[in-house]
């Protein structure tokens, strides 16, 4: 795996540690827009709320979760260090309402803001939260179902937004994907 | 001569002193005169110079309360007896303060607002505590003069300096009416202000949800309400440390109303949701705001504050607060008990008052004790 991996501080591109609307959520855009261009070769960025005390939805929104939305074809991002459950949870209503996904570090817990997994794929996605890491293979293993039918669930996870898909070399010999959560906690 | 420039004005008011020696086949220098000379009796239009017999010309809103505490009902009971002097012709308007009641943030935000908006609408307007001069002083102490046009005239005395500017948001109990300007004129954070406010009298408990819901409605008025009188939020805390105190938060601007900034954008991105809320139903403008706060969706990248409304719904859900919006000519109320949405209700053909008036009202919860209340 050669994921490149950079984290930022929010608070770094808020004049203020209680920011809020659209217009300073936009202005947080524009500087987070014009420093990550300059991380050519990064996979993954972790973004730290730390030193955030606080941040209502629509900040959220213009700022952070349009920056995934532009990037979600290049780079995965994960957030972490929230001062309380009030941001993660709009952090949250931010990124359902911008219609994306956003795997976050709530304390040790893995949660994910934005748009819900459906019921089937819950059990599937919890089994991986809880290695961090596995293979198509295991999977089909722990939850008795076949290696065809777990490959297009979690192949399906990735594309939502919830896993990352890397590809490594077998022990075996060959390839295979391996699927994971993105980041972790502070 | 008085009685017959008198029945003439009563008749014919707005009249300017050769008219009126016209058509009294008087001197003009000598109606001028007596005019001027009896201010108690008539009263001059500064823009027109047309005259008025004063008890003609002057509007009283007289303001009523049985109990201990003036609220917004009182305002509304009162606008709604007397109608709305922004709808009447009087050049001069009266808003009398009743004696010992103390007045609350949400009674106080409205008279604030209807006096600058009245000033706007060139009426000469008048606060009478003269038989409450404690309200007044307790007023003074939130920074309610500040905010007050300076035109319009307080009696028994415009107090001299703004004691809010002396205790500077350390104002435990009672936090100032702060300013709130189109987004770029003014960089002060309100809702940080009032955020740290409460922090000091209650600990950090529920200080992030009052502020999602504050910064929510402040932005709102920042970025798309165009009020042009400024807007002001201010936060009170009433009730005794031994009792669970409420929290209340008003914020108020005097700018195009919550349907007026969300129906362009709902009419370019969700017709099929325009077309439910028709416009020219007078119950599509409650139940727009309603839809708004409850369902949210409305939001989009090119506008609208559908989003930042739904999410103080989740808050009100969390803190069993209450919601109340009064638009132009109606109101919407929300309350929230047990966590759960117990009633909605709107009520329709208000009176007139400019702009969006919200009150946010929440008790504490039981193990969130009261570091301070009054000074």
């Amino acid at each position: 795996m050669n994921e490149k991996t950079y984290i930022i501080a929010l608070r770094d591109f808020t004049d203020e540690i209680n920011p809020y609307g659209t217009s300073r959520g936009k202005q947080t855009y524009a500087k987070l827009l014009d420093h990550i261009e300059k991380y050519k070769d990064a996979s993954i960025i972790g973004v730290s709320f730390s030193n955030l005390e606080g941040a209502d939805t629509s900040f959220l929104r213009e700022s952070l979760i349009y920056i995934i939305k532009r990037y979600s074809k290049k780079i995965t991002f994960f957030a972490f260090d929230f001062l309380d459950e009030d941001i993660f949870e709009n952090l949250n209503s931010a990124a359902v309402s911008g219609k994306e996904r956003l795997t976050c570090w709530v304390g040790s817990q893995c949660r994910f803001a934005g748009l819900e997994p459906t019921a089937a794929s819950k059990p599937l996605l919890e089994l991986v939260i809880s290695r961090r890491s596995t293979t198509t293979a295991k999977v089909a293993e722990e939850l008795s179902i076949s290696v065809q039918n777990a490959s297009t669930r979690l192949k399906r996870l990735a594309e939502e937004g919830f896993l990352m898909r890397v590809e490594e070399a077998a022990e075996t010999g060959g390839k295979e994907f391996i699927y994971q959560v993105v980041g972790k906690s502070a | 001569m008085q009685k017959r420039i008198i029945q003439l004005l009563n008749k014919s008011p707005g009249l300017k002193a050769r008219e009126i020696a016209s058509q009294l086949e008087l001197e003009r220098k000598v109606v001028s005169l007596h005019l001027h000379e009896n201010l108690e009796i008539f009263i001059q239009d500064p823009d027109t110079f047309g005259w008025s017999v004063i008890k003609s010309a002057s509007f009283v809103l007289e303001l009523t309360c049985g109990g201990t505490w003036l609220t917004d009902t009182h305002f509304e009971k009162a606008l709604s007896k007397s109608g709305s002097p922004l709808d009447a012709d009087h050049g001069h308007v009266t808003i009398k303060i009743p004696g010992e009641r103390k007045i609350l943030l949400c009674a106080a935000a409205k008279i604030l607002a209807i006096a600058n908006q009245l000033v706007a609408a060139k009426k000469k307007v008048e606060l009478d505590f003269s038989e409450n001069k404690a309200a007044l002083s307790y007023l003074n102490r939130a920074g309610f003069v500040d905010r007050l046009d300076s035109t319009i005239k307080i009696l028994p005395k415009r107090p001299s300096s703004s004691a809010a500017q002396r205790y500077n948001a350390n104002n435990i109990g009672l936090v100032e009416f702060l300013e709130i300007n189109a987004y770029g004129d003014n960089s002060d954070n309100v809702p940080e202000r009032l955020k740290n406010s409460f922090i000091e009298a209650f600990g950090k408990n529920n200080s992030n949800k009052l502020f999602t819901v504050v910064s929510e409605f402040v932005a709102n008025v920042e970025e798309h309400s165009g009020t042009v009188i400024p807007g002001f939020a201010g936060l009170q805390c009433y009730g005794s440390a031994d009792k669970r105190a409420k929290v209340i938060t008003v914020i108020s601007d005097s700018g195009k109303g919550i349907c007026e900034t969300l129906r362009p954008a709902i009419d370019e991105h969700l017709p099929l949701l325009a077309k439910k809320f028709d416009p020219s139903l007078p119950v599509s403008d409650p139940k727009l705001i309603l839809h708004a706060i409850l369902k949210g969706g409305l939001s989009s990248r090119e506008g609208g504050g559908g989003a930042g409304l739904h999410n103080s719904h989740s808050k009100a859900v969390e803190l069993n607060a209450t919601i109340k919006i009064r638009q132009e000519n109606f109101s919407v109320l929300m309350e929230y008990k047990a966590g759960v949405l117990e009633n909605k209700s709107w009520t329709l053909n208000l009176p007139k008052l400019i702009g969006t008036h919200i009150v946010f009202e929440f008790s504490l919860t039981k193990t969130q004790p009261l570091l301070k209340l009054e000074p």
